[in-house]
């Protein structure tokens, strides 16, 4: 089926098919009933000459025999009643022409029955007969016919029939385009109810059924359809007003914690901008403490000198030895404040952040660091080039500075051995240190080991405290103890941290980052 | 008649086709196609049992030959012998016989009364009357006096006539084909034998 008769409404695809059917069925019709009553008038006209030929043939014997022309012409020519005949022709036993009847210009009679051809010959039909007598050939029969009227007639048949069956092909599409309305109707009404349907976005509409056939249970299933989309149309509307009375239950809620969680979170920032201020408050007072403490220190120490200079005479041993101790404890009260200054101060001061190359920070560290180096026969070891990292130049210095000399300080053996190094990146989570997991991408780590005494597992954390000591005032070198605490100030400030590993008598490893992803 | 090889005439191809086929007819043949008279004659006599039918009881037995007769004087001579020799008809042999006026005529049937018995025709014919001979004449009053056939020359060609009375008298049935080429010849009473078709 072509195209445009796909496209075509059901109405005009209907005719249209009857009409090629009904069409197509005539011209087979019309050309069969032709072919056949050509083929069947041909046959009998066939049959009729050969029947014509044998009365001929018998009738002509005493003619032949008794070498009658005469009569043999007479007899040729009483077959002009036959309108079909063309020629008639008898010929003798030696095969010469002996009598002819010629008629109309399509006959045409050999000369001799050489020349004779039985069937058809240019639009005519030749019979050939033998005329025998006593069981001898005496003659020969030759008969024409003209198959121009039987064509006519055949033609006339045909214009006959064709015209019958047109008549009837168009009575029967009359008739059936009334009948096709039963296919058509059902079909077409099932699709306006369909575009209705899909237009309107109304599914309570029903498509009328009008029969039992295939087109009626289209018509069931589309209203079932219907009834199902309806349905589901109902349920889903019941479940999005529910939805939506859940959404707006739920938004409240979300709400109302929102509003929790924003209050909770100003108490926080208040409570961290306290935190803020009571801290920078404490720097504050710690600074303007030990700053103030100083020059008051200052005096007692200077006055206590005095003392011992000009009354050392005056004095016996006691008081001699407790002067001593007075100026003693007050150099040590002074070392305290240093230390106090120094802390607060590195809460204070801004970093002044910059690519340093942390292997040159740590060589001139060496260097401050030689002489004590050199007293206690130690060495300082950097095994691999050391990254560069975006800190503060000094700070790091002092944090390298503190964990050498700490190091070194901490070390019974003859030759305390430090390392300094970094590793590729923070080992994380999983490390002993109880520091728990970071995250996120925090750099190099950098690492100063010993091969010192050790620190036991249980003051791990509390070496970061300040003016913690775990050894006795003038045991490896003394010292404030406030070195630890600065470092972790500093690490800290760095946004890193800082932890250790350590095995008693063994040694211990300093670890830290400096700026989280620096 | 030197012309009329015998192989021809034994092939069974009529006579008369032969002759109108022949091309170089003898300068002096009255007949058709070149062939004399008698010659004609013969063919057609020997031709007239094709398409006549005897009684039964004409034949002693049905092989019983069919009997061609001869009175008075023989103007065909040998040719006719020859021309049936071998020859059958309705699966009958033919034989010639010549016989006298006076013999018993009925055994024949065919019976040719040459023009020399002219006088006797009545008498000659009288007892062959309604019964099953054929009679063959080619003398002017050979039908008036109760003969069945005569040969007629017409244009130059030999023709018969057939007393059409006699003949519906006799036993024999002729056949109408035969007959379609017959010249009626019933009210011949003048012997000229002349009349036009």
């Amino acid at each position: 089926v072509s195209r445009p008769l796909r496209d075509l409404p059901i109405r005009r695809k209907l005719a249209a098919i009857l009409m090629l059917a009904t069409g197509g069925a005539l011209v087979l019709a019309t050309a069969a009933l032709v072919v056949i009553e050509l083929v069947r008038s041909r046959h009998e006209m066939q049959r009729d000459l050969a029947s014509l030929a044998e009365v001929v043939a018998q009738n002509t014997t005493a003619a032949l025999t008794f070498d009658d022309r005469a009569t043999a012409a007479e007899t040729l020519k009483a077959l002009s009643a036959r309108q079909a005949l063309v020629a008639a022709a008898l010929y003798d036993a030696r095969g010469a022409l002996f009598a002819r009847f010629l008629r109309g210009r399509s006959g045409r009679i050999p000369a001799g029955l050489a020349g004779v051809a039985p069937g058809l010959v240019g639009g005519t039909l030749v019979v050939v007969r033998p005329i025998e007598l006593e069981g001898r050939r005496i003659g020969t029969v030759y008969l024409q016919n003209d198959l121009a009227i039987l064509y006519g007639r055949v033609r006339f048949q045909a214009f006959t029939v064709a015209g019958v069956l047109l008549t009837s092909a168009v009575a029967a599409l009359l008739l059936t385009s009334r009948l096709q309305e039963l296919i058509a109707r059902p079909i077409v009404e099932l699709a306006a109810t369909a575009r209705e349907v899909s237009s309107r976005e109304d599914y309570t509409l029903r498509a009328h059924k009008q029969s039992e056939d295939e087109t009626g249970q289209l018509v069931d299933a589309f209203n079932r359809m219907l009834a199902h989309i309806e349905e589901r149309d109902l349920a889903l509307q019941a479940a999005k007003e529910e939805l939506e009375a859940r959404v707006a239950e739920r938004t409240c809620e979300l709400e109302q914690e929102l509003a929790e969680r924003r209050r909770a979170e100003r108490r926080l920032a208040e409570a961290n901008a306290e935190l803020s201020t009571s801290n920078q408050e404490l720097d504050d007072f710690a600074y303007i403490a030990s700053h103030d403490l100083k020059e008051p220190l200052r005096g007692i120490h200077n006055y206590a000198s005095f003392l011992i200079e000009d009354y050392a005479d005056r004095l016996d041993d006691d008081g001699r030895a407790k002067l001593h101790t007075l100026t003693r404890l007050s150099r040590r009260m002074e070392e305290l404040i240093d230390s106090l200054l120094h802390f607060s101060r590195v809460g204070r001061t801004e970093l002044a952040l910059e690519e340093i190359d942390l292997g040159e920070v740590v060589t001139a560290v060496a260097e401050s660091l030689a002489v004590q180096l050199r007293e206690r026969g130690a060495e300082v070891r950097i095994p691999l080039p050391l990254p560069t990292v975006r800190c503060d130049r000094v700070r790091v210095g002092e944090i390298f500075s503190n964990l050498i000399s700490n190091a070194v300080k901490y070390n019974a053996g003859d030759h305390p051995l430090v390392e300094v190094g970094a590793l590729a990146s923070d080992p994380a989570a999983g490390d002993d240190t109880g520091h728990g997991a970071r995250g996120e991408c925090s750099g190099p780590v950098l690492y100063v080991r010993d091969n010192g005494i050790g620190i036991p597992d249980k003051h791990r954390e509390a070496v970061f405290r300040i003016f913690k000591r775990l050894h006795g005032r003038d045991q490896f070198g003394g010292g404030a103890g406030a070195g630890l605490t600065i470092v972790k100030k500093i690490v800290e400030r760095h946004h890193g941290r800082i932890w250790l590993e350590s095995r008693l008598g063994a040694g211990t490893t300093f670890f830290f980052t400096l700026a989280k992803g620096a | 008649v030197a012309l009329l090889s015998r192989p021809l005439v034994r092939t069974g191809v009529l006579a008369v086709v032969l002759v109108s086929a022949l091309p170089d007819p003898p300068a002096a043949a009255a007949g058709q196609g070149g062939f004399a008279e008698h010659e004609v004659k013969a063919a057609f006599l020997y031709n007239f049992t094709k398409f006549v039918q005897w009684p039964a009881d004409a034949f002693a037995t049905p092989a019983s030959p069919i009997v061609l007769c001869i009175v008075g004087d023989d103007p065909f001579g040998p040719f006719l012998d020859r021309l049936v020799r071998g020859e059958t008809v309705s699966g009958r042999r033919l034989v010639v016989d010549r016989v006298r006026p006076a013999a018993e005529l009925a055994g024949c049937h065919l019976l040719f009364v040459a023009a020399s018995e002219r006088a006797r025709f009545a008498a000659l014919l009288a007892p062959l009357r309604g019964g099953s001979v054929l009679t063959v004449g080619d003398d002017a009053g050979f039908l008036s006096a109760g003969g069945l056939f005569r040969f007629v020359l017409d244009g130059g060609k030999v023709r018969f006539e057939v007393n059409l009375p006699e003949l519906g008298r006799s036993r024999l049935q002729v056949s109408s084909k035969l007959l379609q080429l017959a010249r009626p010849g019933q009210d011949d009473r003048s012997g000229s034998g002349r009349q036009g078709r």
